[in-house]
């Protein structure tokens, strides 16, 4: 009986084998993995290298206020943050002997502008004193009572913006006036300042 | 009084500021600076070199000049506020960078490649060491104005290799009950170690009925000897409703459960309204009182005296 | 029936059945009688296939405004002893299509492999010069470039009918190989971080 049923078997096996090695692979897979590093970047661009803020003075004081428009953009996830400060250790314009001092508010308390000073201001800055503005630029036109400050010193600059994403041409602008009277020396009175763009950690 | 000397000199160069008033754009053009990547992270064998690029981009219409230099990086306050100054004592990690180049020109649409290579001392004790390089745009000073440099950076996280102490705590987590909109989450991350980790952070925000409104993954780094304050606002919160928040913080091989947290939304405009709901709801109870009593009086007038009842003096 | 006449009547069917395959085999009508080698599976009738690819392609890029392009190539080679050739497909891994990191996506192109366009900033796809719409190229592995006019597909889910790649008629040794080019263009909203996914290539023998 064994004997038998091993013979049954074996024959069928042999017709599965046979039948079934027709079915031989005809197709066959491969994976590839496409990978993509997109880097990370930081751009910082202002509207102008330069601010013109040309004054007619006037013997009761008159202000010019000239503004520019620092735009960030980053795709670094934790977003980016934005200072200004003064590039050397020099507050004031200068032109050859003669200067304009800063103003003599802080962001914290900045102050309307005195005839002969130059601050920057920033509408509803967040931790200033700036106040909400609107701040529209003039020139020469009578001292308003819009609130300016001293550009910090670059070992302390103000933080203009403080993100936490990615940003796609974020705009802060920034005013910078100055006002004078006829005691002002005329001049070319120039002074620099840093933007500084970095992305957080 | 100013001499009519000067007057004339100011006249005309009113005159002339005048025509050049507000004429940015006519004496400088935008500077557009890029760089890449933002942050590398190195660990370097004291006594050793590792040497590296990044790209300076220029994305804008008009050509500059670019110079390039390292700084310290450390950040100040639990807002992290970036600092690139030297801190007294510190060691002078800008010391060990080099770079291919002080600054170039660069033109439209150009990227440069600036290598730089980070000798670090033999004997540098193993810990974070932190430093920026810069690229710093060099534009020409112009007379009667205010000259605007524009500088972007990449952050060196360096480690000397070596052991370390690395130690961290989650010190708070606080969601007020009250809120108005944005829904914000606040947590409060110390390093008390000498090199930085990463703090992978996961908050959900779950209506009343369990369903996810908001989720965040993100992964903030904290640097040693430091307490990192982390807000995780909700953006999009609506004005008014109820909300679960619930997360976890995982760092240095741990990871917390925050407590679960429920927050009453209410913008101010709906605690406007349902201040007025309620002020209402009181004056129409005062005014329904106040009719009951009056009615109470009216009847008691109305209503004759017995004449056994006493007189009332 | 018995146990032993049993065993009998299957290796007679057994016997049989290899006759008419073999017979099968013989009438084969390829054209191919006779001038190709016997033993190897030249009819179509038991026939090896076999497929590689690079395994993996990287496509960084450094983003800039209007978007950056990167395209580099992977080469799927197939050798198959079929007189009838292969059928070569391709399609994602999954049913989704983007390249992804965590919760930020590179969607595929809108483009199809009957419609290829041109790839967008913040898109990824892929072209196969000379290839249906895809236009004869020639195209060349470049980094960080401004989106240029060449067409690119998105690769299809894996849910879907698969792109046919090439599709031969005749036997495929030595292995023939086909040039897949993939691209990525990013722009500054892209979040950084590194994206993936993975393709699937099948050869099929006809």
């Amino acid at each position: 009986m064994l004997k038998s049923f091993r013979v049954v078997t074996g024959a069928l096996v042999a017709l599965v084998f046979i039948f079934g090695s027709a079915a031989v692979a005809s197709a066959a897979t491969a994976n590839t993995t496409i990978s993509s590093q997109i880097n990370a970047v930081i751009s910082l661009l202002s509207t102008n290298g330069t601010v013109n803020v040309n004054v007619t003075p006037t013997s009761g004081g008159v202000q010019t206020i000239a503004s520019d428009t620092a735009t960030v953009s980053t795709n670094d996830v934790d977003g980016y943050t934005l200072q200004l400060g003064e590039n050397t250790g020099a507050s004031t314009m200068v032109s050859g002997s003669n200067t304009i001092p800063a103003s003599a508010g802080s962001v914290v308390s900045p102050v309307a502008m005195a005839v002969d000073t130059w601050g920057f201001r920033v509408d509803g800055l967040a931790g200033s004193g700036f106040g909400a503005g609107p701040t529209s630029p003039q020139s020469s036109a009578a001292i308003s009572a819009l609130k300016f400050a001293a550009v910090p010193a670059s070992g302390s600059p103000v933080t203009l913006a403080d993100t936490s994403a990615v940003a796609t041409n974020a705009t802060t602008t920034v005013y910078y006036g100055v006002a004078a009277d006829t005691s002002q020396p005329s001049g070319t009175y120039t002074n620099v300042v840093t933007y500084t763009a970095t992305t957080n950690p | 009084m100013i001499k009519p000397r000067l007057i004339k000199i100011a006249v005309s160069t009113g005159g002339l500021f005048t025509l050049l008033a507000f004429s940015g754009t006519a004496l400088a053009t935008a500077q557009d600076i890029t760089m890449s990547p933002t942050t590398v992270s190195q660990v370097i064998q004291p006594g050793t070199t590792v040497d590296g690029n990044f790209l300076v981009i220029d994305q804008g219409k008009s050509a500059y000049n670019f110079q390039v230099y390292a700084t310290p990086y450390h950040v100040i306050g639990e807002d992290y506020t970036p600092d690139f100054t030297i801190l007294p004592n510190a060691p002078k990690v800008v010391s060990w960078f080099k770079f291919s180049t002080a600054g170039e020109s660069i033109s439209p649409g150009q990227t440069k490649s600036v290598g730089y290579s980070i000798t670090m001392p033999k004997n540098t004790t193993p810990g974070g060491y932190y430093a920026v390089a810069f690229a710093e745009t060099k534009f020409p000073q112009s007379g009667n104005s205010i000259t605007l440099n524009e500088r972007v950076g990449e952050v060196f996280y360096i480690e000397a290799a070596g052991p370390v102490v690395k130690k961290g705590q989650l010190l708070t987590w606080s969601v007020p009950f009250f809120q108005k909109p944005p829904l914000t989450s606040t947590m409060r991350v110390e390093d008390s170690g000498g090199i930085n980790f990463p703090t992978t952070i996961n908050v959900k925000v779950e209506d009343a009925f369990g369903q996810a409104k908001y989720t965040l993954a993100t992964v903030k780094q904290i640097l040693p000897q430091t307490i990192r304050r982390i807000i995780v606002p909700w953006a999009l919160t609506p004005s008014l409703g109820l909300f679960k928040v619930t997360g976890t913080v995982s760092f240095l091989s741990t990871r917390t459960t925050l407590p679960t947290r429920w927050v009453l939304v209410m913008s101010p405009t709906v605690q406007l309204a349902f201040g007025l709901i309620a002020l209402l709801i009181i004056l129409i109870f005062v005014f329904g009182e106040w009719r009951k009593m009056r009615a109470k009086r009216q009847i008691k007038q109305e209503t004759p005296r017995h004449p056994d009842q006493p007189k009332v003096p | 029936m018995t146990p032993r006449r049993l065993t009998f009547v299957l290796l007679a069917v057994a016997l049989a059945a290899v006759l008419v395959k073999s017979q099968q085999a013989l009438a084969y009508a390829t054209g191919t009688y006779g001038s190709a080698d016997y033993g190897m599976c030249d009819y179509g009738a038991a026939c090896s296939i076999s497929l590689s690819s690079n395994g993996n392609v990287t496509i960084n890029a450094t983003p800039g405004s209007g978007g950056k392009c990167t395209i580099q190539s992977d080469t799927a080679t197939v050798l198959t002893d079929d007189s009838n050739g292969y059928t070569l497909t391709l399609a994602d891994n999954t049913t989704n299509t983007s390249l992804t990191n965590g919760g930020n996506s590179i969607p595929a192109t809108s483009g199809t492999l009957a419609a290829p366009s041109t790839l967008g900033a913040n898109f990824w796809g892929y072209r196969v010069d000379g290839l249906g719409s895809f236009g004869s190229g020639p195209t060349t592995a470049q980094s960080n470039i401004s989106p240029s006019s060449a067409l690119f597909a998105g690769v299809v889910p894996s849910t879907s009918s698969p792109d046919v790649l090439a599709n031969t008629t005749s036997i495929a040794d030595p292995a023939v190989t086909t040039t897949i080019w993939y691209g990525v263009c990013a722009n500054q909203s892209q979040p950084s971080g590194p994206y993936s996914t993975q393709v699937t290539y099948t050869a099929l023998a006809n």
